[in-house]
């Protein structure tokens, strides 16, 4: 086993260690993010965060930051903050952020401590466990800068579109149905009290003092705790849409009658500590349900995802380059993209040239090689060089965006899976009012209808679908905040439920089980090995300076060797697209780049090879293990990649991929058949490439550092980077499925035994009411219960 | 037995207090976020020490 470190930052392990200073071995970090983050905290006083983290319990795994930072410049633009900022009466200006990378307190200190920190914030409230971000700032103030300087503690900001009054509306109804549910339980355990005296023969003056005052209770209870279920039941007759709350509410009405009725007469049962028991414990039952839903973010919050970038585009009055949205740039203007930034639109080079990163909509490792004239397509990272553009076109009309369109055409003709519970409930309500009717009827021609209606009531409430309908979101429940503490965001119950359903999964190859980015793998030197050293240095000082994606690995990989910057040169040229030169100790070197099967660069002392380097985009160093768990779990894998076939074959051969399981060369329509040939096929990827496969798969899942596009399309996002939080995955979907057949065939059996003594009269109408719950406890040990399975997960 | 004329209103007193507790902090919104506030609350409000 190599030697492991724990980045300091971000808490991954790492093996390439990058350390803060040469001087201090101390602070290891994974990435150049994590320790630019570091060192911003520590140059603004902010050190407090890595004591405060330390020991703190994490609500979700730590992402290693990235360095690449927007501009985010769409943030102070008009239109955007008419959808996505709030304005209060003193003026104050505020906007929602999903922050990705939040996870323990001291994360909840540097997010509070921003009004401080910087000018303009007036209030910062983080939401943990929602990872939501609430930034107030003043009039004048830009929300822009703030996105900047949050993404410079590494985390990822991403505007959340203002609440509707749908939203609020639905804030106001949560906490209307918390208020009933305290109600509720409140008159219930005091009408308890009142029944236990009841129930052991309280008679007479006292008893019947008790009966009145437990009728008195349970007014506010039957009428206005239990109005949800009323609503329903008036619904009922206009809708013809059948739900538990029919029997439910008929249950309520007829008992709190006879209960009355009872009452008034001076003898037989009166039911109101078993309804105002029933109300609540079908509120709570419903209230865990709401929550379990409401876990992570919705469909409509992932739609947010999307980032808007920054263009430049050409002033024909002026002459100048101007920054503006992307979305403002229409067909046939000229723009300017920057090296290192994202192509927004599609188009024809009218100047410039340079090499393509092409990944996200082909797989393809290698860049692409393109000069004026060529057609560039939106989506693509441009690497080496300025490139000017005349554009063909923007948003739908692009590639991408006929793939984002496609995606939604496909996402609503995709058939849902309803609910197992949902359907046994509905058979189940339906016999259970046919036996009922028949019980009445039948008690109505012996002339016992008060013997009948008691069954009856006993038969609607101890067949109450309580624990039936909590069987499902409690064990949902279970998963989804399982897994969002790993980082991973399900978007709704019922993918968890196709989860368990997995069989067989694909892999994209570049940016899932690759890094995505290159990584010197080889250096051949054609000179005396003593001397390698010595031209290293050299190779160290020239790539300094070049902000060229290559240079940048190369210059990583030099620093884990040791290799120090510290010769002088002069006369440095760097020939864009071409490589970089310059004089040390007055010899010529240059150091040139050629695209063969990996890349390869060579440093040149005047015109002869002196170092050969061969650069490629390495395996992910758990992406072996996780692959090895999940084929031992017993789940086929597949390699589906977009990338040449002697790439994709040598990374497939690497990570043990049979060679009938390896699809290569495949365009995203192809890679979309491909998956339609296999069923109960989960698809793992990262690029837009990917996003048509993620609609035709059971589920999709988008790996950390996905465009927006597979965002879109995906089912499941995951924030660590990487595949390992698949294999949890996997067994929690299964693990899932299990408890849930456990819960629902316990409760049904409950429900069948309880049944039968009701129908010949061997319960009362409070024995049910006290089994009741006991169902419902019975569900929630067996939750618990699994719960220390996974635990140990 | 007549104490219980005097420990039942006491009782249905306590009972309808902590209802009406219970109710006003929803209402307030106390419940909301359940994470967040317990964490908040161990944090120290000193002001940060900027280095320059």
């Amino acid at each position: 086993m190599e030697n492991q470190y724990k980045c300091v930052h971000c808490d991954t392990n790492t093996i390439v260690p990058i350390f803060l200073n040469d001087e201090d071995k101390e602070k290891v970090f994974c990435c150049h993010g994590c320790r630019s983050v570091y060192m911003i905290l520590q140059g603004q006083g902010l050190d407090h965060y890595y004591q405060l983290k330390k020991g703190a319990s994490s609500l979700r795994k730590g992402a290693p930051a990235s360095i690449k930072i927007d501009k985010y410049l769409y943030l102070d633009d008009e239109q955007f903050c008419s959808d996505f900022v709030k304005i209060d009466d003193t003026g104050n200006l505020t906007m929602n952020f999903y922050l990705e990378g939040v996870h323990c307190v001291a994360c909840l200190w540097l997010m509070e401590k921003l009004p401080e920190l910087i000018e303009d914030v007036v209030y910062s409230n983080l939401n943990l466990s929602k990872s939501i971000l609430k930034i107030s700032i003043s009039e004048d103030g830009h929300f822009s800068k703030v996105a900047i300087a949050i993404a410079k503690f590494g985390y990822k900001p991403h505007p959340i579109q203002k609440e509707d009054d749908a939203a609020k509306l639905r804030l106001m109804e949560e906490r209307k149905m918390l208020m009933k549910i305290g109600l509720a339980g409140g008159v219930s355990g005091n009408i308890m009290i009142l029944a236990v005296s009841l129930y052991s023969g309280a008679t007479g003056e006292l008893g019947k003092q008790f009966e009145w005052l437990s009728f008195f209770l349970s007014i506010p209870v039957i009428t206005y705790c239990a109005l949800p279920f009323y609503k329903n039941f008036f619904n009922f007759f206009k809708t013809k849409q059948f739900s538990v709350d029919v029997p439910v509410s008929i249950a309520l009405i007829a008992g709190s009658i006879s209960g009355f009725y009872n009452l008034l007469n001076g003898h037989g049962e009166i039911y109101f500590d078993s309804l105002c028991i029933l109300v609540f414990l079908l509120l709570g039952a419903r209230y865990i349900l709401q929550k379990a839903q409401s876990v992570g973010l919705g469909g409509n919050d992932l739609r947010h995802f999307f980032s808007l970038g920054t263009a430049h585009i050409l002033d024909p009055d002026t002459g100048a380059y101007q920054d503006t949205l992307s979305r403002y740039i229409n067909i046939g203007d000229r723009i300017k993209v920057l090296m290192g930034e994202t192509i927004p639109v599609d188009g024809i080079i009218t100047a410039g040239k340079s090499s393509l990163n092409t990944s996200m909509l082909t797989g393809e490792s290698l860049p692409t090689r393109v000069k004026k004239g060529d057609k560039v397509f939106s989506g693509t990272i441009n690497i080496d060089d300025d490139l000017y553009l005349e554009v063909l076109g923007v948003e739908d009309d692009t590639r991408l965006g006929k793939i984002l369109n496609q995606i939604g055409a496909l996402r609503n003709d995709r058939s849902s899976i309803v609910g197992l519970a949902d359907i046994i409930s509905k058979y189940f309500v339906y016999t259970v009012i046919t036996l009922s009717m028949i019980i009445i009827l039948v008690s109505i021609y012996y002339n016992q209808f008060s013997v009948g209606l008691e069954r009856a009531l006993t038969l609607i409430i101890i067949t109450c679908p309580c624990a039936l309908g909590l069987a499902t979101p409690l064990a949902l429940t279970r998963a989804l905040s399982y897994l969002s503490g790993l980082g991973i965001i399900v978007r709704g119950e019922d993918v968890v439920e196709r989860l368990g359903k997995v069989e067989k999964i694909f892999f994209d190859k570049t940016g899932t089980l690759t890094y995505g980015n290159f990584k010197v793998v080889d250096v051949k030197a054609n000179i005396d090995e003593v001397l390698k050293d010595d031209y290293l240095k050299i190779l160290r000082v020239l790539e300094s300076k070049s902000g060229h994606p290559l240079a940048l690995s190369i210059c990583q990989y030099l620093d884990e060797c040791g290799i120090k910057n510290e010769i002088d040169m002069c006369d440095y040229t760097e020939e864009l697209g071409v490589g970089v030169s310059a004089t040390i100790k007055k010899k010529t070197y240059h150091v040139k780049a050629s695209c063969k099967t990996g890349y390869q660069v060579g440093l040149f002392e005047e015109d002869k090879e002196v170092l050969s380097l061969t650069l490629e985009d390495q395996i992910r160093t758990d992406s072996k293990l996780s692959l090895e768990n999940l084929k031992k779990s017993g789940l086929e894998t597949y390699l589906l990649s977009g990338d040449k076939k002697e790439i994709v074959s040598k990374v497939g051969a690497d990570l043990g991929f049979l060679k009938d399981t390896i699809y290569y060369e495949k365009s995203p329509e192809e890679k979309c058949d491909v998956i339609k040939g296999h069923e109960l096929a989960m698809m793992v990827g990262d690029g837009a490439n990917d996003a048509l496969a993620f609609n035709v798969s059971m589920v999709g899942v988008a790996v950390h550092g996905s465009v927006e596009a597979s965002l879109q399309a995906a089912d499941v996002y995951s924030s660590a980077s990487g595949v390992s939080p698949l294999y949890q995955l996997i067994i929690v979907g299964k693990q899932t499925m299990k408890l849930i057949y456990r819960n629902l065939t316990l409760s049904l059996i409950y429900n069948i035994v309880g049944a039968g003594l009701a129908i010949f009269g061997l319960v009362t109408p409070l024995m049910a009411a006290v089994l009741m719950p006991l169902s419902s406890i019975t569900v929630l040990l067996s939750t618990i219960l699994s719960n220390k399975k996974l635990r140990n997960l | 037995m007549e104490i219980i004329y005097f420990l039942l209103p006491i009782a249905l007193c306590m009972a309808v207090f902590f209802i009406g507790s219970f109710i006003w902090s929803a209402k307030k919104g106390q419940y909301d976020d359940l994470d967040t506030p317990a964490h908040r609350m161990l944090l120290d409000d000193e002001a940060i020490n900027k280095k320059d």
